[in-house]
């Protein structure tokens, strides 16, 4: 758990604070994604949480243990830090990269290998092929990969991750998106994520925290902000096609209705009905059925169930 | 050609002249190349978080460089009198413009994002400079001692004015008695040594980092 206690930034000669006064709370194990336009202080906020950059006032909590007064080095070997750049260090092996905190902290090189071994697979990597690889010999997801490895290394309660699919091409972004999200899901950690990208937000945040101006806007869950902006500032951020963001964070399982429609194309089960609505739109179809991995057809889902909707049924 | 075979008997049959000028020689270079390194090294350590404090020191070595080391010998003279310790101050001046310009160029110019991820890892400033650092500015740093070393090498010919000794002494005992073979007997030792050095060291350099230079393009 992350709780931050009026968290201030104020660099000096600024005319008004980077960060102003920001209260919020992370709950264990929850993914919150920071977002806001550039210099809203999402970056500054995440880099206050492992003290790269010194808050000005405030406090902050880590698993209810005020970290305000700890020796940054220390407090940040507890923290997870994976940036945009990736930054993995060129002279070392993936294997090496990976065993950065371990080795700051002393393990036997025993337990680091073993370790090494055990990350490498969570994060998708064959360890027999990349363990003595180094990065320039990987591709850019190959390397955050990595990098949230090098992360994850000495089992951190907490991580933060600054932009982690910017340095990533459009086309992979959405496949390691999925995967880390998996990831993210089976480590369980307490994880802060600043982005700019609203979808990425949607997709990855438990929760979703918009700031604006060093402040904190609005926090609740992607279907909280997309349904009740709390003032014009985050419904103008979320943009007009809210409704249809909203149907991406729900799957077309929800809207099952039994029986095979007749000649009607199909979609797979758990597909988003945001991706229904666009494969209605693009057959001109007024049903889908639903099939599932094997082939066999669950139900189907009518246009009408799609569009009866948002105000109506929440 | 007989000028050639004469100097090459005059250093046959002075061999242990020519051993012990050559021992002083390189002694002197040690020296040189030792002290310069342990200012160099620290030095550019020291001024990498202050670009203020890196301008002031690289452009203070940079002046000192532009005076030519026979007044660099002349000034010091009177300082520290004749011998080696004279010379050795000269040579230091001379090498340590490379040494400290390349190791501060290659520290400083380490991806600004190695050091943020180390930073955030939970590294020291120490443990930073020993792990990423130095490492990725390994190749600059070495480069900057393979010039240190050559200048020195050549530059301490100048010493024997001072009566530093080495293979300088036979070049300036034979433009005093106009004795050429003598001359060329101190002058093509040192210009073949400065040659080794600077092609062994390349040779080096290409050992080491060779594979990482590649890498990298």
């Amino acid at each position: 758990m992350i709780r931050l206690e009026a968290i201030t930034k104020l660099y000096p000669g600024a005319p008004r604070p980077a960060v102003d006064r920001l209260d919020i709370e992370m709950a264990e194990g929850t993914t919150t994604a920071l977002i806001g336009p550039s210099g809203c202080g999402k970056t500054t906020t995440l880099r206050m949480i492992n003290r790269m950059i010194e808050p000005s006032g405030g406090r902050l909590f880590i698993d209810g243990t005020d970290v305000t007064g700890l020796d940054p080095v220390l407090l940040r070997r507890r923290i997870g830090y994976v940036i945009q750049q990736i930054g993995l260090f060129p002279h070392q092996s993936v294997a090496e990269n990976i065993a950065t905190v371990p080795k700051l902290l002393g393990w036997p090189a025993a337990t680091i290998a073993a370790r090494v071994e055990e990350l490498l697979t969570l994060v998708g990597l064959d360890p027999a092929r990349f363990r003595d690889a180094m990065p320039h010999r990987l591709s850019g997801g190959q390397r955050q990969r990595v990098g949230v490895a090098r992360a994850l290394a000495a089992d951190p309660p907490v991580m933060l991750m600054d932009e982690p699919f910017g340095a990533i091409d459009p086309i992979a972004r959405e496949k390691l998106q999925d995967e880390f999200k998996e990831i993210l899901r089976r480590v369980r950690k307490t994880i802060v994520m600043v982005t700019h990208d609203l979808d990425e937000a949607i997709k990855m945040g438990d929760r979703i925290a918009i700031m604006r101006d060093g402040r904190l806007v609005q926090h609740g869950s992607p279907d909280e902000i997309l349904s009740e902006p709390a003032d014009a500032f985050v419904e103008a951020f979320v943009g007009p096609d809210r409704a249809l963001k909203r149907l991406s964070l729900r799957k077309v399982d929800d809207l099952l209705t039994p029986g095979e429609a007749a000649e009607a194309p199909a979609i797979g089960a758990g597909a988003t009905q945001r991706e229904a609505l666009a494969r209605l739109i693009d057959s001109g179809a007024a049903a889908l059925n639903v099939r599932d991995a094997e082939g066999r057809i669950l139900g189907h889902i009518d246009r009408t169930a799609l569009l009866d909707r948002p105000e109506t049924r929440r | 050609m007989t000028l050639l075979a004469g100097t090459f008997a005059w250093m046959a049959a002075n061999g242990r002249t020519m051993m012990e000028l050559l021992g002083q020689h390189l002694e002197m270079s040690a020296w040189a190349l030792g002290i310069s390194l342990a200012i160099g090294l620290p030095l550019a350590v020291a001024v990498l978080r202050s670009p203020r404090a890196a301008g002031f020191a690289i452009a203070l070595v940079n002046v000192l460089r532009t005076f030519p080391s026979l007044a660099i010998l002349a000034f010091a003279l009177p300082l520290l009198g004749i011998g080696l310790l004279p010379s050795v101050v000269a040579l230091v001046v001379l090498a340590l413009p490379p040494i400290l310009l390349n190791t501060y160029v290659g520290l400083r110019e380490v991806d600004p994002d190695l050091v943020d991820a180390a930073t955030g890892l939970g590294m020291t400033r120490g443990q930073m400079l020993r792990k990423v650092q130095l490492p990725l500015a390994a190749p600059a740093i070495f480069g900057g001692i393979r010039n240190a070393a050559v200048q020195i090498i050549a530059g301490a010919a100048l010493a024997s004015f001072i009566g530093g000794g080495g293979l300088g002494d036979l070049i300036t005992a034979g433009i005093a008695i106009m004795d050429v073979q003598r001359l060329l007997a101190g002058a093509i030792p040192i210009a073949l040594l400065a040659l080794a050095v600077e092609f062994g060291l390349a040779f080096v350099e290409r050992r080491l980092f060779g594979k990482r230079l590649e890498d990298a393009r």
